[in-house]
């Protein structure tokens, strides 16, 4: 029988117990580091309750986490992130056998079923390769096919080494091993020890046919070491496994300093991931806030523990970057440089939050915290936090499940609430919200006027008292008062009424929901007109509401009902597309033509509505869909969400010119679309660009295809 | 009989109209209560403007000349109204609301413990009260205000714009009284004025505005609309779409993100109407659009709308202008 590594001695040194002493050396420093990760999630931020639906959130471990769901939209990333995440799982097992060892040389496995270990020996061959494959595909990536995304990272290449040494030390190891036990087998032979040596022989050659069966490449790397001298196979066998040992120590202990954390972290985060609906902001108490004079978030230990493990969770891979509107147009917001930079702030000053929070010491801690650097305007640019559109595109990218919307709108909060530091111009904004419900501070009594000159009736919920509406029009502000959002208001208008659908528009009544404030951070605008509409909409007994602006509808579907109101929710195109499914409105008229669709944010990634347009669209005759490159989930933001619609966009290029130049690039006639800031947004593009590809609400273009009724 | 003082502004030696409109409404007010006008003036080198004062009536002026007065300062120009104050004992006190006016008049209403009546679109004295109205709600409607009953001092602040600035009938003595400041104490200094592109009117503080659109069809046009700005008194605005393309600096912007503005007459050359434009100007009280398509939102806004070639319409404006001057 072999000698372990475990079972020599060193110098007079017993294996086992130096390997007792390498194990708990790495466990103390590892829960050392571990706890001081806990104690900084843990500190600071206000509670959050992420254990509600835990069947939902192991899910979401398994479809993202173990199924790696979203890492095949790389197919090369996620061909070499499969294989090293499929290896580590398996090789888990191997680990733990691997200290079991250490610590009891020879006493077998008690804890692994007989038959079970060989099937796990033949995956953990293939493994250990295929693992290996995965590294070389990732330093390749890295260095040889690269992707803009990934920025050079030392940390990266070492980690990468890392899980590399681990795999040819265990090959090697196990090689050097089974090359010893061959050497072995013959020689006893010779010794001519007849019946207990035959038994062993037998044995032995069994060993070493089951070795050739269950562990093929390890057998056929042994094979090659057969030349060697027994104490150089014994060296070999030796330093791999110590080697091996140490790297697995090294390598746990270095994770949570370093990008990778996210081994660790992942799958937690997964499984408290958000489970709201993508487009809901998190409401908080105003008057509490207020006592506490404290709103939104300054100080990067305010965020909640799940915001922080966001933090830790950030792999930097920079999916997020690709495709984000803001990077794309230069400007200084990238959400993977965002979140770094948020991590880097927590974890510099991490020894300072930590001695503060447990209130122990001289006030040195808190000295050194008052003095560091600030987290708006030192680690974070006030230009950063006033870029982002909010479109979502980063968390539909990021495969770890990190949300970063909420964290920009912290930020924004703090800045309006707190500080009543924002760009200049969100002031009109806020200011014509406030005084007459509208961005652009029109005159509130004109909000129902767009319905005047229609050739039927449109009946406010006060003119209609008693009789039966079947749905609340909400126009929102730009279908009340923009131009083209007004022609659209009527185009919605006569499909509802060629359907024979009884609805009703709250007129005056209606304000702006706050959506635009909300994502600006002004929270108490935003709570203030959104208690006044679902006041008045609970005083109409509404129950359902059709709607245009996929703004209104994310925060009347998905943000009223943390202010008592619950309604069932529909975007104009999925009404109409029901309605005309349903034989309820015929669509016959049309002249040929091609078009594009541009997927608005909020009603696609925010809320999973890609069909309903399409739908539509593909019922109006004469009309040919032709994708754009970036569509449906991938679709590109036109620059408007987020409140940037009322900001002006003064760094680097403009968002809907971007967007407008692939638009053009599709080549259609026009260009649909279902948000009437989309429609600003790319009309504007067309002129500034002198382009040629003329926007059209699908709702027009449905209207247009209604039967010409005479008279 | 009560007196009223009027505070003047200079700029570059150079008395603001703004300020002699404020003296003019002064001297009309003074000759009702039957008291004397008196100005006060702060500067470095100033001493040559007492006569122009002179001219609109003031009986004295009184002067605060004194290097580090070179440039404004909420608390040196404040500490000289109040020595004039101190020096005259008006029962008046008038400032014109521009941007100085509006810093100095509170605080020296703060130090004296009265009130001020801001912003005024009309003033007159009955019964020794100021009594007058101010526009609220965007101008939409006024509200009547007069000072509390038996302040000792009266402080209000005319809008700029809205009185007429005229000479006396008889020039008055314009005595010349220097100011004793002592040693001033002067915590928040301005450091230097930078002004943009001099001699245009801020858009922002316009009576008028000429605003240029994509329509004008590059930078080269604006000669063209600053023909008829200097004819009419009026500011250059531009629309979005003019500034985002480079055409203009941003502070001539008029809209949603850039200047909202409500003036008397707004000339929109070559401006569709995008709601974004609207919104910076949809209160102003005339508005005259041009554009060559008839469609364009801006004519729903407009009082006066011409359909045609801005390239040929803004020149004979422009010339109809100058006749009318003539």
């Amino acid at each position: 029988m072999t000698v372990t590594p475990a079972q020599a001695t060193y110098l007079g040194f017993p294996g086992t117990l130096l390997f007792a002493l390498l194990l708990l050396a790495a466990l103390v420093f590892f829960t050392y580091t571990a706890s001081r990760r806990i104690q900084l999630l843990t500190l600071g931020g206000t509670p959050e309750n992420r254990l509600d639906h835990p069947f939902a959130r192991l899910w979401n471990m398994v479809e993202y986490g173990f199924l790696q769901r979203k890492m095949f939209r790389d197919p090369y990333a996620g061909l070499y992130h499969a294989l090293i995440f499929s290896g580590f799982l398996v090789l888990l097992l191997r680990t733990s056998v691997l200290v079991f060892e250490g610590l009891f040389p020879g006493a077998g496995l008690p804890f692994l079923p007989a038959g079970f270990w060989e099937g796990y020996l033949l995956v953990k061959d293939l493994v250990l390769v295929t693992t290996l494959a995965g590294v070389v595909l990732a330093l390749a990536r890295r260095h040889v096919v690269k992707r803009e995304r990934l920025d050079p990272s030392f940390d990266a290449d070492l980690i990468l080494c890392l899980i590399g040494l681990l795999m040819v030390t265990d090959l090697g190891a196990g090689a050097a091993r089974m090359a010893l036990e061959a050497a072995k087998a013959p020689a006893s032979i010779v010794a001519g020890m007849k019946t207990a040596a035959a038994a062993s022989a037998a044995a032995a050659s069994a060993a070493l046919a089951s070795n050739a069966l269950w562990e093929p490449l390890t057998y056929s790397l042994s094979k090659q070491f057969s030349s060697l001298s027994l104490s150089s196979l014994q060296a070999i066998y030796f330093g791999c496994w110590w080697a091996h040992v140490v790297a697995i120590f090294v390598f746990g202990n270095y994770l949570p300093f370093a990008k990778h954390f996210h081994v660790i972290t992942a799958l937690p985060n997964l499984f408290f991931g958000k489970l709201e609906p993508a487009g809901k902001m998190a409401t908080f108490d105003i008057e509490k806030a207020a006592e506490a004079e404290k709103f939104g978030v300054s100080k990067v230990e305010e965020f909640t523990w799940k915001q922080k493990l966001d933090m830790f969770t950030c792999t930097e891979c920079g999916r997020c970057r690709e495709v984000c509107p803001t990077h794309l147009t230069g400007k200084p917001l990238t959400p993977k440089g965002f979140m770094v930079d948020l991590r880097n702030a927590l974890y510099t000053d991490a020894d300072a939050l930590i001695e503060a929070d447990a209130g122990r010491g001289d006030g040195s801690a808190e000295a050194r915290l008052s003095a560091r650097r600030p987290l708006i305007g030192g680690w974070i640019d006030e230009a950063t936090i006033w870029a982002c559109t909010t479109c979502r595109y980063c968390e539909h990218a990021c495969p770890v499940g990190i949300t970063y919307i909420d964290k920009i709108t912290d930020l924004r909060r703090h800045l309006v609430l707190e500080k009543s530091e924002f760009p200049k111009e969100a002031q009109t904004a806020f200011n014509g919200m406030e005084r007459q419900g509208n961005p652009w501070n029109l005159s509130a009594a004109d909000r129902g006027a767009w319905a005047k000159d229609l050739p039927f009736p449109v009946l406010t919920m006060a003119e209609a008292g008693d009789a039966k509406v079947e749905v609340l029009f909400w126009v929102g502000c730009a279908g009340s008062y923009e131009e083209r959002g007004k022609r659209v208001s009527r185009a919605l208008a006569r499909l509802l009424n060629e359907a024979g659908v009884t609805f009703a528009i709250l007129g005056t009544e209606e304000t702006c929901t706050g959506d635009a404030a909300r994502r600006l951070g002004n929270e108490y605008l935003f709570q203030t007109l959104a208690q006044r509409n679902v006041e008045t909409m609970k005083g109409y007994g509404v129950t359902k509401i059709v709607t245009n602006c996929p703004h209104c509808f994310n925060t009347l579907a998905n943000e009223y009902p943390d202010f008592g109101g619950t309604f069932e929710v529909m975007h104009g195109t999925e009404l109409v597309a029901r309605l005309v499914r349903e034989g309820r409105i015929g669509l016959v008229n049309g002249a040929p033509r091609s078009l594009s669709f541009h997927d608005p944010c909020y009603l696609g990634r925010h809320n999973g509505v890609y069909d309903a347009p399409r739908e539509l669209l593909n019922a109006i005759p004469g009309i040919a869909l032709r994708e754009l490159p970036r569509s449906r989930e991938n679709g590109m933001c036109c620059g408007a969400g987020g409140g940037r619609m009322w900001l002006e966009e003064n760094i680097g290029a403009r968002v809907n010119q971007a967007r407008f130049a692939e638009i053009e690039a599709n080549g259609t006639d026009g260009v649909g679309v279902s948000c009437p800031f989309c429609m600003v947004m790319l009309g504007n593009a067309k002129t500034e660009l002198s382009g040629r590809t003329e926007a059209f609400d699908v709702l027009e273009l449905a209207a247009q295809a209604l039967p010409v009724h005479p008279g | 009989m009560s007196n009223v003082l009027v505070f003047i502004e200079q700029r570059d030696g150079k008395i603001r109209k703004s300020s002699l409109e404020a003296l003019t409404l002064g001297y009309s007010l003074s000759k009702k209560s039957g008291g004397f006008l008196g100005a006060v003036i702060a500067g470095s080198g100033i001493g040559a403007l007492a006569g122009e004062l002179a001219a609109y009536g003031a009986a004295k002026v009184f002067v605060a000349d004194k290097p580090e007065l070179q440039l404004f300062s909420s608390e040196g120009y404040t500490a000289a109204l109040d020595a004039a104050w101190a020096a005259f004992q008006p029962s008046i006190v008038l400032a014109s609301a521009t941007a100085m006016g509006r810093d100095v008049a509170p605080r020296f209403a703060a130090r004296r413990g009265v009130s001020v009546l801001s912003d005024m679109m009309t003033l007159d004295v009955a019964n020794g009260r100021l009594i007058g109205e101010r526009p609220v709600y965007s101008g939409k409607a006024r509200v009547v205000v007069t000072p509390a009953p038996g302040a000792a001092i009266q402080v209000a602040t005319p809008r700029p714009n809205v009185f007429p600035a005229s000479k006396a009938d008889v020039a008055a003595a314009g005595e010349v009284v220097p100011l004793d400041l002592g040693t001033l104490k002067i915590r928040a200094k301005v450091v230097k004025v930078e002004a943009a592109e001099a001699g245009e009117i801020d858009v922002a503080e316009a009576d008028k505005i000429v605003t240029g659109g994509r329509g004008i069809k590059g930078p080269d046009s604006w000669p063209v609309l600053r023909a008829l700005c200097h004819e009419l008194g009026a500011a250059l605005g531009a629309s979005r779409a003019a500034v985002d393309a480079g055409w203009i600096g941003h502070e001539h912007q008029v809209g949603q993100t850039g200047k909202v503005v409500s003036p008397s007459l707004y000339v929109a050359c070559g401006v569709s109407g995008a709601i974004q434009h609207l919104a910076g100007m949809g209160s102003s009280k005339v508005i005259v659009a041009i554009n060559k398509d008839p469609e364009a939102p801006i004519f729903k806004v407009a009082t006066y709308g011409i359909v045609g070639d801005l390239f040929q319409i803004v020149p004979a404006m422009t010339e109809a202008a100058k006749k009318m001057k003539a």
